[in-house]
């Protein structure tokens, strides 16, 4: 009789390890799989295609700075041209709002594959992260072709930092490990309370309006009531957002030690998001 | 001797009943506070067997005790009335959902096929989907790619292979699912024949395929069912499954006779109207349905040979409903073959005829000399009219028969032989 070995074995998990990030590696190819369906079908049947990766950002830019360029003076406050100003803002906010949206959507949206096969869930969520990647990629390519001309042929003097585009991975990774971690929270307290789904939407643009993405932290602090400061301080994403604004202009006003909070929140919420999708991913079946 | 595919020890698998609500969430709390003094659920709360008649607890067990083992290469069947826990045990096999307690070891991929076409996106063509699919059901891109000339020739899609599957008809997206699940080339294969879609051809692949892998391959499959004669066909062992538990596992032959025997004709319920499962737009419903003899007693059982009478009640749901009304009842062996349909319009040939404003029917089919041998029979019933399907229920009863004196000598001919009766003389001419 030879001896009987096991490949798998199923119990009903009580914490979450290290080894489902193991497994994640295994489903590599289903990764790339779903980035690519997702990047392909969000366009298919379109006329602009990814042209509307620049599209959006673009219009939001136009807006922005029309209402509101001139109300803050932003050319002249900051020292960037205030296109340049909404433009980062609008980029850098896109990919963190639709990280958080399309990830908390992760249990509700794919119930019908999940009931039917299983694969580490959490696929589904980094998937979604890397598919933004790509968008922020084509708009972050759309940043620098507008900087570029602003820098070459408009005559305004930028002080730029080559060395400082460093910091934009860091800032990348940050912007990443938040929304993954606020997405994972949310897409977890969804299978069992729909309620946190009607509130996402709603929530990330109340969020927004608590970051510097319209108004630079400079001016908030000096016009904004002295109450509703503190609360543009501690979003996490304002020394994202400012940091990308920083990595372009070195005299913009930004202390890089400020990532230091906006990491650790980021970190410890994403270490929170990873352990209760974890708890949530073997049962949710019975419940959503 | 052989190994082990599977081994399955002590499993338990808890459901929570009722609504998620704000309710819940009270709950929530409160089972929370009660584990942090160190309490188990089952001090809050009282746990309910799967029985789903009897109990008023929220929770209940779908899954209680479950143990067993398959060998390599083995066919089982997991046969069970619905409801007994049949599809739940698939679910936690195959990793959808988990088990409250207990393991399953696995020695091999687990790989069923009720995920035919799972995730497949409309927008992506059929090449795109392939992948896609395969990655979903676990293989990598390199296994797809060595498979995918095989997988398209089977699927039969050729030259739609670079159109969005959005243009496919359903019959080619199923088959284009299937191809890609069949080559697969688990290690161990699951097919829920209960839950499994698609038309009869299409079933029959399956359990061709089934039959090919676990022969040719030696590969194990868990075949669920509720077809009696394909379970005998290709299982050599069978675990019967009854209110969660495992009844019993064991040859084929000697499981499917105790999986008959628990299905009483007493255990029918003669009240229909709490069925769930029917079809049709409920204007005329079947309320009541009752196995009379001749002289009107109810009866449990009946004899080959006897006079009986199905009374039915129909409850008229609609108070505008008037006009012709066809019924009928439809015969059917263990394997939900129909062995003969009686119908009002056949027999009198014309329907009955309902005067408007009446809320109840009352109506007796007899058949004068039961030509059935001993068994168990189920019944669907049948209500229509020419334009619209009333009331339609699949297995709405059974019928016990035991062996009578159907013909004068009172002799029957084996029931594995020939389930039908047939009036018939025999003379010897010269």
């Amino acid at each position: 009789m030879s001896k009987q070995v096991w490949t798998e074995t199923i119990t009903p998990r009580k914490s979450v390890s290290v080894l489902s990030l193991k497994e994640l590696l295994n489903y590599r190819d289903l990764i790339s799989l779903f980035v690519k369906r997702d990047f392909v079908t969000l366009y298919k049947q379109t006329i602009l295609g990814p042209f509307w990766y620049v599209i959006t950002p673009i219009i939001q830019t136009v807006i922005y700075t029309m209402m509101f360029g001139n109300i803050f003076s932003i050319s002249d406050r900051t020292g960037v041209p205030a296109i340049l100003f909404y433009l980062s803002g609008s980029v850098t906010w896109a990919y963190f709002s639709q990280s958080v949206i399309k990830t908390s959507n992760t249990f509700s949206g794919n119930a019908d594959i999940f009931g039917k096969v299983y694969f580490p869930r959490l696929v589904v969520p980094i998937s979604v992260l890397i598919s933004n990647l790509i968008g922020f990629g084509i708009q972050l390519l759309l940043f620098i072709v507008f900087f570029s001309y602003y820098f070459f042929f408009s005559g305004v003097i930028i002080s730029f930092n080559f060395l400082n585009l460093l910091w934009i991975p860091l800032l990348l990774l940050n912007m990443a490990f938040l929304g993954l971690g606020i997405g994972l929270i949310v897409s977890s307290l969804t299978t069992k309370y729909k309620d946190f789904k009607q509130f996402i939407g709603f929530g990330i643009q109340l969020l927004m309006f608590m970051s510097p993405v319209i108004v630079p932290m400079t001016i908030v602090t000096e016009k904004f009531p002295p109450w509703s400061v503190p609360i543009l301080e501690y979003n996490p994403m304002t020394p994202v957002i400012e940091g990308f604004r920083a990595a372009f202009f070195e005299n913009y006003a930004f202390d890089f030690s400020d990532l230091i909070y906006s990491g650790s929140v980021s970190l410890v919420l994403f270490v929170f998001g990873f352990y209760i999708f974890g708890k949530t991913e073997q049962n949710f079946m019975d419940t959503v | 001797m052989s190994d082990l595919a599977l081994k399955v020890e002590g499993l338990y698998k808890q459901y929570r009943l009722g609504v998620i609500g704000a309710d819940t969430l009270k709950e929530d709390i409160k089972l929370t506070l009660a584990k942090l003094r160190g309490k188990k659920l089952s001090d809050v709360y009282k746990i309910d067997g799967n029985d789903r008649m009897v109990g008023d607890s929220e929770y209940v067990w779908a899954l209680q005790d479950i143990n067993f083992e398959v060998k390599k290469g083995e066919i089982l069947g997991i046969i069970g009335k619905n409801g007994a826990g049949k599809s739940t045990l698939l679910k936690v096999l195959s990793k959808v959902t988990g088990p409250t307690k207990g393991s399953i070891n696995v020695n091999g991929r687990i790989a069923s096929l009720l995920e035919v076409g799972t995730g497949m996106h409309p927008e992506l063509t059929g090449r795109e989907n392939i992948f896609l699919n395969g990655a979903i059901l676990g293989m990598t891109k390199k296994e797809i790619k060595t498979k995918l000339d095989e997988i398209v020739e089977f699927s039969g899609i050729g030259k739609y292979l670079d159109t969005p599957v959005k243009r496919y008809s359903s019959g080619m997206k199923v088959r284009l699912g299937f191809a890609v699940a069949a080559h697969l080339d688990p290690e161990i294969l699951i097919v829920d024949e209960v839950l499994a879609v698609g038309d009869a051809e299409f079933q029959k692949r399956c359990i061709g395929k089934m039959n090919d892998v676990s022969k040719n391959e030696g590969r194990t499959v868990l075949f669920v069912s509720h077809n009696m004669a394909s379970i005998m066909e290709l299982c050599e062992r069978a675990l019967l499954m009854q209110d969660g538990q495992v009844h019993s596992t064991g040859k084929v032959a000697d499981i499917i006779p105790l999986y008959l025997s628990a299905f009483k004709a007493e255990d029918i319920t003669s009240d229909l109207s709490k069925i769930k499962t029917r079809t049709g737009n409920g204007k005329v419903q079947f309320n009541e349905i009752n196995t009379l003899d001749l002289l009107d007693n109810k009866i449990d059982f009946c004899l080959s040979g006897q006079g009986i009478k199905f009374r039915i009640t129909l409850k008229i749901n609609d108070p505008d409903f008037y006009g012709k009304l066809h019924l009928s009842l439809n015969f059917v062996d263990d394997n939900d073959v129909s062995i003969f349909h009686i119908s009002n319009s056949v027999t009198n040939g014309i329907e009955f005829e309902i005067e408007k404003s009446k809320d109840e029917l009352l109506i007796d089919v007899e058949i004068k000399k039961l030509p059935l041998n001993s068994g168990i029979y189920k019944f669907h019933l049948f209500c229509s009219n020419t334009q619209e399907v009333f009331d339609e229920i699949n297995f709405a009863g059974a019928l016990k028969v035991e062996g009578g004196n159907f013909f004068p000598s009172g002799k029957l001919p084996n029931p594995k032989v020939t389930k039908v009766l047939v009036e018939n003389s025999w003379t010897k001419l010269s």
